[in-house]
């Protein structure tokens, strides 16, 4: 293995078979998982974790900052896979508080991000006719209040919820079951808004700027999905579990 | 990744034993056009390659999938609902779920007879694969998506056009799988970028609100 370069693989030829296990372990060189995936790049800003790390191990990055270098290897492996071999026992290690934070700050990253495509958007329309910018513009508009709301929800309702259950105070009634699958709206208005973008814009948009808007879109489509089965497949069974064994 | 001339496949292969695997990547091996095999042993990691490898056609033993799991074996993955298949049997397996294969080989079969199955799977093209994707909307279809973008719901579509919900409800299908777009407000935009819908009257009923 001493040669084994941690790069996808090239051609689909045979690779050797623990590829993606081995290539997220803790004695991985932390720049070579950027540049497997350079995707990540969001993962280490929503950790708080700045570059210019030199030629450091996962382990040692995350005793630096105090992550739990399972949870960091989680994380890395879900936003590089679709799908993502999870561990068996991952129910029982998975850090909650941790992954919470992680979602929050996601949260905060996508507060911040849906304006910026926003703005971008109202640039490009600009080259197009007056109505076009309009059109969008109430879309927009529809999409901020809508992720608004959802997110919202999940930090004053959902989070504050499961850190009750976590320090072992059952909720008023509540129960993980009445989260909203809403996301699903989230993603399918952005992948949405992708298409019109893409394929039905006129021509006379300035292109540059529409290839910008387009870049973001699918950065932030595939970011939002991953957000959603960190949700999905991590938090919601992992509560659930919580909630059966505060019922028993 | 493919070379001049003659086709050049990518293949994956999950299956569980190394003398079966081996004896399929050599015996593939003397055709160029199949020599690019990737194998795993297990389903999670060969699943977990799949969407990002996308190969060509993958060749899987359907004993790796759990029983409950095997007569659904397109539902594994995304993925999966395009690749052709090719099932890997020896042992005993259920007839109905090697129905869902593109083909299948087994131990005994003859080497010419297996390649010639390989091709004959990849040539077939699967159903899923051939939405009409170019397609422009039908004039019924228009109808339909003007009336989902000025907020009618299905119940009242189906009467305004004397068809059943069941029919609404496939027309709206049609529509999103050939624009690629699902939400109310993306077919309104999509009526309007189209002008099917009068840009000035919407102007103004925007203004309104």
């Amino acid at each position: 293995m001493k040669t084994a370069k941690t790069t996808a693989p090239v051609e689909g030829r045979a690779l050797p078979e623990r590829t993606a296990s081995w290539l997220f372990s803790p004695k991985s060189k932390l720049a070579d998982l950027i540049q497997a995936n350079y995707k990540l790049l969001f993962v280490l800003r929503r950790l708080g974790i700045v570059l210019g790390f030199g030629e450091i191990k996962v382990e040692e990055m995350c005793r630096r900052y105090a992550i739990s270098p399972d949870f960091f290897l989680l994380i890395c492996r879900i936003h590089s896979n679709e799908n993502p071999l999870l561990p068996d026992d991952w129910l029982q290690r998975l850090p909650v508080n941790e992954l919470i934070d992680y979602l929050h700050r996601s949260h905060l990253y996508y507060a911040h991000q849906i304006p910026v495509l926003r703005n971008k958007i109202r640039e490009m329309a600009r080259s197009c006719e007056p109505i076009h910018l309009k059109i969008l513009e109430r879309f927009l508009d529809d999409y901020q209040q809508e992720t608004d709301h959802h997110f919202a929800y999940e930090e004053e309702t959902v989070f504050p919820y499961i850190h009750q259950l976590v320090a072992g105070h059952p909720g008023n009634g509540y129960n993980i079951e009445q989260f909203e699958h809403n996301h699903s709206n989230i993603e399918e208005k952005l992948h949405d808004l992708q298409n019109i973008v893409l394929k039905y814009l006129p021509e006379s948009c300035q292109p540059e700027l529409r290839d910008e808007v387009l870049f973001d879109i699918f950065l932030l489509e595939e970011d939002l999905h991953k957000h959603t089965l960190l949700e999905n497949q991590l938090l919601i069974p992992y509560v659930a579990q919580l909630e059966s064994h505060e019922n028993r | 990744m493919k070379t001049d001339r003659s086709p050049h496949y990518r293949l994956m292969l999950i299956e569980p034993s190394a003398l079966v695997s081996r004896g399929i990547r050599s015996l593939l091996a003397e055709h160029p056009e199949f020599d690019n095999l990737t194998v795993y042993h297990d389903l999670a990691h060969g699943l977990e390659q799949l969407t990002r490898l996308r190969p060509d056609l993958l060749l899987i033993n359907p004993s790796v999938i759990d029983f409950q799991k095997r007569l659904f074996v397109r539902t594994l993955s995304p993925a999966l609902e395009e690749i052709p298949l090719i099932a890997i049997v020896y042992g005993l397996m259920e007839e109905e779920a090697l129905k869902q294969y593109d083909g299948s080989i087994g131990l005994y079969d003859e080497p010419a007879h297996i390649v010639r199955k390989l091709r004959k799977a990849l040539e077939k093209q699967h159903p899923h694969s051939v939405p009409s994707r170019h397609d422009d909307l039908s004039n019924r279809e228009k109808e339909i998506l003007v009336a989902v973008a000025r907020g009618l719901t299905n119940k009242e579509i189906a009467d305004m056009h004397h068809i059943s919900i069941y029919t609404v409800i496939s027309h709206r299908k049609n529509i999103s799988r050939k624009t690629g777009i699902k939400t109310i407000s993306g077919l309104t935009i999509y009526a309007l970028l189209h002008q099917m819908i009068d840009q000035e009257e919407w102007m103004a009923s925007e203004g309104r609100k």
